[in-house]
């Protein structure tokens, strides 16, 4: 056979469309670019699904107040809250920052995923709340692990956030124009959503 | 017991300090048990099953802080503080410590 010297899958989705007499090395690389293209088309594609239904998201959980900031000493009752997600790279994307690493400089694909997946567990606090009837999560702090599942597989990147999250003694706290909450340092806290 | 990531815990005022106590454990997965998750490594995006995974061993290392803080007859754990680190791969070590405290509830005047 002329088309020995490449895998067999490849022969077999060749034998389809392919006359018999292009050679095997061209077949080779042809598909093997075909096969990063698609996923490279189907991981962007994921990526701009993800990131629409985080917009709509952050527009569903406006009204859950998340800050960095110490609670108020009134608040009715406070505890830990804790939110991650582990998001892998597809096989191009991670191709192509191992490509960029060769040169240094800015990895914006590790930083989009990052901050893809920050906003994430962002509005899985946002959620949890919502559901258990928290009104706000206060002092919100981020923690970023990169680890490696597997010997081949790509860096994926844990996202963590935890807070402690509220429920203020008036629940309409935030929405009266002029309800003004005191912090545990005494700063005030403005109302900032209507 | 009452768990929170902020110095003081509102409602609360801090009697004693009890010491710093801590809990941690190191959890692995085998990769090819999982199907999605290595289709997910050639796609890209979230790896359902490890986020369940650390998720569960960061429930058991709060766990371990708080029966800790229990030994010590706390109220209550503040300021505390989480930590990862993927030890080798497929595993992560996950730290939790806070301040054990003693707590009193402010009477409203």
């Amino acid at each position: 056979m002329a088309r020995s010297n490449y895998p067999g899958w490849m022969s077999w989705i060749a034998d389809w469309y392919v006359p018999q007499d292009v050679p095997g090395f061209v077949i080779f690389f042809g598909q093997s670019i075909l096969f990063g293209l698609s996923i490279w088309a189907l991981a962007l594609w994921l990526v701009k699904r993800h990131e629409k239904n985080l917009a709509e998201r952050e527009a569903k959980y406006r009204h859950i107040h998340l800050t960095h900031m110490a609670p108020p000493l009134e608040a009715a009752s406070a505890h830990l809250m804790l939110a991650s997600v582990v998001l892998s790279h597809s096989l191009s994307r991670t191709f192509l920052a191992n490509l960029k690493k060769l040169f240094g400089g800015r990895i914006k694909i590790y930083e989009d995923t990052i901050n893809r997946g920050r906003r994430e567990v962002m509005m899985r606090l946002a959620e949890e709340a919502h559901q258990k009837g928290i009104d706000a999560v206060y002092n919100i702090r981020f923690l970023t692990t990169g680890m490696r599942f597997g010997q081949r597989g790509g860096l994926s990147f844990e996202m963590l956030a935890y807070g402690t999250a509220v429920r203020l003694p008036a629940r309409t706290g935030f929405s009266d124009e002029n309800a003004v909450t005191t912090s545990a340092y005494g700063e005030t806290i403005e109302p900032t959503r209507a | 017991m009452i768990l929170t990531n902020t110095e003081t815990v509102p409602g609360y005022t801090i009697e004693t300090s009890l010491g710093l106590v801590q809990g941690t454990t190191v959890r692995a997965k085998h990769v090819g048990r999982d199907i999605t998750a290595a289709l997910k490594n050639i796609i890209g995006g979230e790896l359902g099953s490890y986020t369940s995974l650390m998720s569960e061993a960061r429930a058991e290392a709060i766990e371990r802080l708080k029966s800790e803080a229990r030994m010590l007859g706390a109220d209550g754990v503040v300021n505390i503080r989480l930590g990862t680190a993927a030890i080798s791969s497929g595993a992560a070590e996950i730290l939790a410590y806070g301040t054990a405290v003693k707590l009193s509830p402010v009477t409203k005047s």
